[in-house]
């Protein structure tokens, strides 16, 4: 049976000692009534009553502020307000940072309405929000650098669900953040052949290790693999049990079409110098043939020059073959002053392969040379056209001309000389076309005939 | 876009001449109700909640267009013109007053006279002027407003404390009053405290009444008289009432300073009849 404690304190004592600030006011914020505990966390003294002191003075700025846009507003036309953040001012010392709960009573008779106002002590609890928001503006950030990566960035349960799904992951796989969601990893994106994998980095993942596959695959929505590298990475609960995974998946396509190139370019590459190198052995066993010893090496290195041009344009355009317009310029880089005076270049725009290239700037090489020494370039006045066309016959074909004017009376060669060799035998191996080359009195004339398609880059 | 529902638009009144009254920030236009009624009889009373405040369309809220005042005062003017309103009387509270101001000097025709009450042109301090902040104030206040709203969860309004005996109207008023998303309410107090617009108000050609408190911090009385001396149709009434909100806490002293100004502004508009 419960007995009554006798206890010494009146309602007053018990009000005027409570565990809270209590402050009365009138409507405008007039203190009308205070407790004791409001008195000692303020250091103001009772005499605050009879001063006519507003409540909102005791705000630092900013509550005073939201007390006159808000606080006010809200207590007159509904008659209350709880939870109000702010601060009161103590003097010289820190203000103190309270809860406000707010309400307004009607007064008795002919009294006015006042306004009773509670105020919780909340230091603590302002510093624990405070670190609240700190870590909320900081997810913001990362949420918002998750929002924006290329990279796909997923969380999935240690069951394989998928929780979160950035814009990332939607580009990647197709799946919109809605489709991927709560639904199994398994199901969305890895390859039947590949389940074995995603097990194994599950266990690993669950035993707290971090994994990475660097060259994997998973699959799009529509079917088609997409070539990632993943890193996945446990995350753990705050007793530091792994809880899920957090999967990266980066797009590898771009860097594995660069790799199969590039091992492509060196098989070219390779090729090419195997062939550049019987190149440089016809051309100097040739040259050796038709020279002495004192103008052997001039000879040579003349041709090899015209080589290398082939080779600097080819390298310029990653061996896609080059402009025919360049080459020309290229192989008579020597009498780039008599273009468009003594040498007329005219021609459509075309990209040719690389052996075309290469049999071709030797020709040319060769014609330009040969009119150097003998014909329309070697006197003061003859000249050379240099012209290609491309015309329907039923096919598209390809031809080239090189005809001199006002050179020397020209001279039948009596024996081929490797310049007749290659004009003739190489260009046609390599173009796989029909040369024809004359010697009218007025003039050489050189003329190449191929198939488009055979000489033009893909 | 349906500007009367982006915005909540209320009409109410015997009258014809309009009489357009726009909260200030943190409120709606619940604002309004203790000072409307006595215009009921004679006015068009047009009532509306700021986008980003109140009842509004809070998805309309562009943080871009409402980055400065004139996104709310091209809300004003689009208002005016779907309820094909012409030569209304404008009352602004606060911010507003500032919006307001910004459709006065846009669209003349639309407005015929303007009533500010508890203006600021611009919160902070420089040089002469005293705007009665340091930009430490501000941001003090902004960084307030987040503490502020820590508690607002997605689903309810602010925790706000119901009147006992009148239940309902403590719960309508939740669902409404001060409601707004916090991030909107951050960003519609950084637009509103940092706001400049001392150049702007020397444009304003209609009469214009200011109703200054006389103990206000957010709007000190030198703010009133700066703007008095700078308008050129203004005049100040410097009010018994203090705090920033007198159609709340003075309603009839501010019924009676708007009532004055509106006879004699009638009657000085008409000479001729």
């Amino acid at each position: 049976m419960a007995t009554r404690i006798e206890v010494q304190e009146t309602a007053g004592e018990i009000l005027a000692e409570l565990p809270c600030g209590v402050v009365s006011t009138l409507e405008d914020g007039t203190i009308v009534r205070v407790n004791r505990t409001f008195l000692n966390w303020t250091g103001l003294t009772a005499d605050v009553i009879d001063n006519g002191k507003r409540f909102q003075e005791l705000l630092t700025v900013p509550g005073r502020i939201f007390y006159e846009t808000h606080f006010a507003p809200l207590l007159l036309m509904q008659g209350g307000v709880k939870e109000v953040a702010c601060q009161l001012k103590r003097g010289d010392k820190e203000p103190i940072h309270v809860l406000l709960n707010s309400m307004v009573v009607e007064g008795r008779k002919d009294l006015p309405r006042l306004i009773r106002t509670v105020v919780f002590d909340a230091t603590d609890r302002f510093k624990y929000e405070q670190e609240l928001r700190r870590g909320r503006n900081e997810s913001r950030q990362l949420a918002a650098i998750v929002q924006a990566s290329s990279d796909g960035i997923v969380s999935a349960g240690l069951d394989g669900v998928v929780r979160t799904w950035n814009p990332g992951a939607t580009r990647m796989f197709g799946y919109t953040e809605a489709e991927a969601v709560g639904r199994s990893v398994d199901d969305l994106i890895v390859p039947v052949d590949r389940k074995q994998e995603r097990e194994e980095k599950y266990r690993k993942i669950r035993s707290g290790e971090h994994v990475t596959f660097s060259d994997t695959a998973r699959q799009h929505k529509d079917g088609r693999l997409v070539p990632v590298e993943i890193t996945a990475t446990p995350m753990v609960d705050d007793h530091g049990r792994v809880i899920a995974a957090s999967l990266i998946f980066r797009d590898i396509s771009d860097r594995k079409l660069a790799e199969e190139k590039q091992r492509l370019l060196m098989g070219e590459l390779n090729h090419r110098v195997k062939n550049l190198l019987s190149v440089v052995q016809v051309v100097a066993r040739q040259t050796a043939s038709v020279s002495d010893a004192t103008t052997f090496g001039t000879r040579l290195s003349e041709r090899l020059l015209g080589l290398a041009a082939c080779q600097d344009l080819l390298v310029q355009s990653n061996w896609q073959g080059a402009e025919l317009s360049e080459l020309v310029s290229a192989q008579l880089a020597h009498f780039s002053d008599m273009i468009g005076i003594r040498i007329f270049i005219d021609g459509p725009e075309i990209k040719i392969s690389p052996d075309v290239t290469q049999g071709l700037g030797m020709a040319l090489h060769e014609l330009a040379t040969n009119a150097a020494k003998y014909g329309a370039l070697s006197n003061a006045t003859g000249c050379v056209k240099i012209s290609w066309q491309i015309r329907e016959d039923p096919d598209l074909r390809f031809s080239i001309q090189w005809v001199e004017r006002g050179g020397p009376p020209v001279q039948i060669p009596t024996r081929e000389g490797f310049g007749n060799k290659v004009l003739r035998r190489m260009v046609e191996a390599s173009v796989k076309g029909k040369v024809s080359l004359d010697y009218p009195p007025d003039g050489l004339r050189w003329k190449l005939e191929a198939k488009l398609s055979d000489i033009t880059a893909d | 876009m349906d500007i009367l529902k982006r915005n909540n638009v209320t009409v109410i009144g015997e009258g014809s001449t309009p009489l357009v009254f726009a909260h200030g920030y943190g409120c709606d236009q619940n604002m309004w109700r203790l000072i409307t009624p006595d215009f009921l009889s004679d006015y068009k009373i047009v009532l509306y909640d700021l986008t980003g405040s109140g009842k509004s369309d809070l998805a309309a809220y562009d943080f871009k267009k409402y980055g400065t005042l004139k996104g709310h005062a091209t809300d004003l003017i689009e208002i005016c013109e779907a309820l094909d309103l012409s030569g209304s009387i404008v009352v602004g509270h606060s911010v507003s007053a500032m919006s307001v101001a910004l459709a006065a000097i846009r669209q003349p025709d639309l407005f015929s006279s303007l009533v500010m009450v508890a203006p600021s042109p611009c919160y902070i301090n420089d040089g002469d002027y005293v705007g009665g902040f340091t930009p430490a104030d501000i941001e003090g206040l902004l960084d307030f407003l987040d503490t502020n709203y820590l508690g607002w969860s997605r689903e309810m309004a602010p925790a706000i404390m119901g009147v006992p005996d009148k239940p309902h109207l403590a719960e309508e008023l939740t669902n409404s009053f001060c409601r707004t998303d916090p991030n909107i309410a951050q960003h519609f107090g950084r637009v509103t405290y940092m706001s400049d617009h001392r150049l702007d108000v020397k444009k304003v050609t209609q009469p214009t009444l200011i109703l200054q408190c006389s103990e206000d911090i957010v709007a000190p009385v030198a703010v009133g008289q700066w703007l008095q001396d700078n308008m050129r149709a203004s005049q100040l009434v410097v009010m018994n009432a203090t705090g920033h909100c007198p159609h709340l806490s003075a309603p009839a002293e501010t019924v009676s300073a708007i009532r004055r100004f509106l006879d004699v502004d009638a009657n000085t508009e008409r000479p001729e009849m």
